[in-house]
């Protein structure tokens, strides 16, 4: 049974051999470069680092270690990262400014460096910023920050894809599905909340959520359409040589919803609806729905909106626990995350401890299939290496079904 | 005509109107209103607001917007009370900021605007702020709480940096230390000495108004 089959068998509950592993197949179940670097080091793995993404420096996971945990599962991320910045243009040299990691980095990348020492980089309408000390680019300005009216949105143009993200759809995913025999997971930067909420500055768009309904429906419906005619291009590109794609949109905090249940009933699960039904019409891929915290009470409406697949499974968060969620969604949702509580037990716990956890989610997620299994979300800088491996060795001493 | 106007500024930060709670505090100016009074009516409208997410009825986004709403109005007023040469009774001094290395605001502010609501003179540092700033307002305001924010599960432990801060300056015991964010426990705030956390906004000021003895 290769990775693909696998994957596609656990969420599709056929009987497979193990369940799948994933660290490094999404954008959002991958590692940050501080961290890899030290488990690279831990693992006597000489390599050297190759920084997948500029806003949040998380890597590409290496060969070496996606066969020594038996990694099933590999990302196609667009031709431009989250910062604009291409890959296709090669590498440059360049060390993080939290610790001096030294990593490869897209070549087009070159932040201004500010007086008091901070990053700054500026792309579409948004700028980012990294802090002295920080560890990732956040959004300090919105292209749509000063939106107030249905025609502000209307005016906002929201690029597809033009031909060289085509082309290189294209290219990578007959590449990939040559070279390796894992799922693969395209990226189309697409999503709801996720992306409505930096593009308006997270503040406004909370509030625009109940005090200017007008603006955020407009806006979810310009995404869909931008997210369709994406998932088009996408199509046409890379044919059957994805498997799956990816979308973003979090409803949760860590200690319960972050909006009311009507709310997002009314504002966003409509168009969660309209984009799934729209991709499974014109494709078979499968949809991985990412959206973080507590999402307890959003999931029966996400389950009639059509979404069947939930990254990245917040466990730590309030009513996440696994066996609650196993035993009420899991004939109708598989798991792809789960594995550990990152903020509580990954970060600042022992490596027995680490096991534990993950020893009693997989249990309870592995039940009947439609599990997958990884850390909610990506690996911080500061998760000691041990932590991780002690996650991973778990994860493949318990995985056989 | 006062009532009318008050009632309106209510409304307004209900309805998370944040144009309308600016202008309406302005009219209030204009009419005379005793400031103390329409800060009064704000600060109810705001707890109200509070409360509802307390018992789990209204959501951040409510909180959010009347937050903003109460933001826009609050320097109208509090202008005013100075101007009159009146002053508004304090219930203690609050040094409030997100950590070094974090630029998170939202969950930061949002407790400014309740603590500042609730009666506290709030002295908002901003985002990324190092451990010797946040000592250095404490003793320039000669504060009685420190307040702490840190969103990242990484940049969480740059609070006990600060505690450890004050207390090699011989500042720690005299004052109150409370922290907030989304990776924060109360196991956490307890192992790196803090005297309180609240995971929410609205629990943040009873927490503040316990810490200084004040239910």
């Amino acid at each position: 049974m290769d990775s693909r089959e696998r994957v596609i068998g656990a969420i599709e509950r056929k009987d497979i051999d193990r369940f799948p592993i994933d660290l490094g197949g999404t954008a959002v179940s991958t590692i940050l470069a501080e961290a890899y670097d030290k488990l690279l080091k831990k693992l006597n793995i000489k390599k050297g680092i190759r920084v997948a993404d500029t806003s949040q420096l998380f890597v590409y996971v290496d060969d070496e270690i996606a066969n020594l945990y038996n990694l099933d599962i590999t990302p196609l991320y667009p031709l431009r990262d989250f910062m604009g910045n291409r890959r296709d243009k090669g590498w440059k040299d360049w060390n993080t400014p939290h610790d001096n990691t030294p990593v490869k980095i897209f070549k087009s990348f070159n932040p201004k460096k500010m007086d008091d020492g901070s990053y700054i980089w500026e792309t579409g309408g948004y700028i980012y910023r990294l802090p002295v000390g920080g560890y990732y680019f956040d959004a300090i300005k919105s292209p749509l920050e000063n939106a107030e009216t249905v025609k502000d949105i209307e005016e906002f143009e929201i690029p597809i894809l033009d031909d060289d993200e085509v082309n290189w759809y294209k290219k990578r995913s007959k590449e990939l599905r040559e070279k390796t025999d894992k799922f693969i997971v395209a990226d189309i930067v697409g999503g709801w909340t996720d992306i409505a909420g930096p593009m308006m500055g997270n503040a406004n768009f909370y509030m625009a959520m109940v005090a200017n309904k007008p603006l955020v429906h407009a806006l979810m419906e310009k995404l869909n359409y931008v997210w369709k005619k994406r998932v088009d291009g996408l199509k046409e590109a890379a044919g059957d040589n994805i498997d799956a794609i990816i979308m973003y949109s979090d409803l949760g905090t860590e200690k319960g919803g972050m909006y009311s249940t009507e709310t997002v009933k009314e504002m966003v699960i409509p168009y969660i609806k309209d984009f799934y039904a729209y991709v499974r019409k014109i494709s078979n891929y499968y949809i991985v729905l990412h959206s973080c915290g507590s999402i307890y009470q959003y999931i029966p409406d996400l389950i009639d909106a059509g979404v069947d697949i939930i990254n990245p499974v917040q466990v730590g968060a309030a009513n996440m626990e696994p066996e609650k969620l196993k035993a009420e969604f899991g004939k109708d949702v598989t798991f792809w995350g789960g594995a550990v509580d990152p903020q509580h037990v990954l970060a600042h716990k022992t490596p027995r401890e680490v096991s534990e956890y993950a020893i009693n989610a997989a249990k309870a997620f592995k039940q009947g299939g439609g599990f997958i299994f990884t850390q909610p979300h990506n690996i911080q800088p500061g998760v000691p290496p041990e932590n991780i491996i002690a996650l991973f060795e778990a994860g493949n001493k318990y995985a056989a079904y | 005509m006062d009532n009318e106007i008050l009632k309106n500024l209510r409304k307004a930060i209900l309805e998370y109107d944040i144009s309308g709670s600016a202008s309406l505090a302005k009219k209030a100016v204009e009419e005379k209103i005793d400031p103390l009074k329409v800060l009064n009516e704000m600060t109810k409208a705001i707890r109200e607001v509070g409360d509802g997410f307390g018992r789990g009825e209204l959501w951040l986004p409510d909180l959010v917007g009347a937050a903003d709403a109460m933001s826009a109005a609050t320097p109208i007023i509090e202008e005013e009370i100075k101007r009159r040469g009146s002053e508004r009774e304090s219930l203690g001094t609050i040094i409030l900021g997100t950590v070094f290395g974090d630029i998170h605001s939202i969950g930061k502010t949002m407790v400014a605007t309740l603590l500042t609501a609730e009666g506290f003179k709030v002295v908002d540092l901003g985002v990324d702020i190092k451990a010797e700033k946040f000592v250095e307002a404490v003793k320039k305001y000669n504060a009685n709480i420190l307040a702490m924010s840190a969103l990242m599960t990484m940049t969480a432990p740059e609070q006990r940096k600060v505690i450890k801060f004050l207390e090699d300056e011989g500042l720690r015991k005299g004052i109150k230390i409370m922290i907030g964010g989304g990776a924060i426990t109360d196991e956490f705030a307890k192992d790196i000495g803090a005297d309180g956390y609240d995971p929410t906004a609205p629990g943040a000021v009873k927490l503040a108004r316990k810490l200084i003895g004040k239910e």
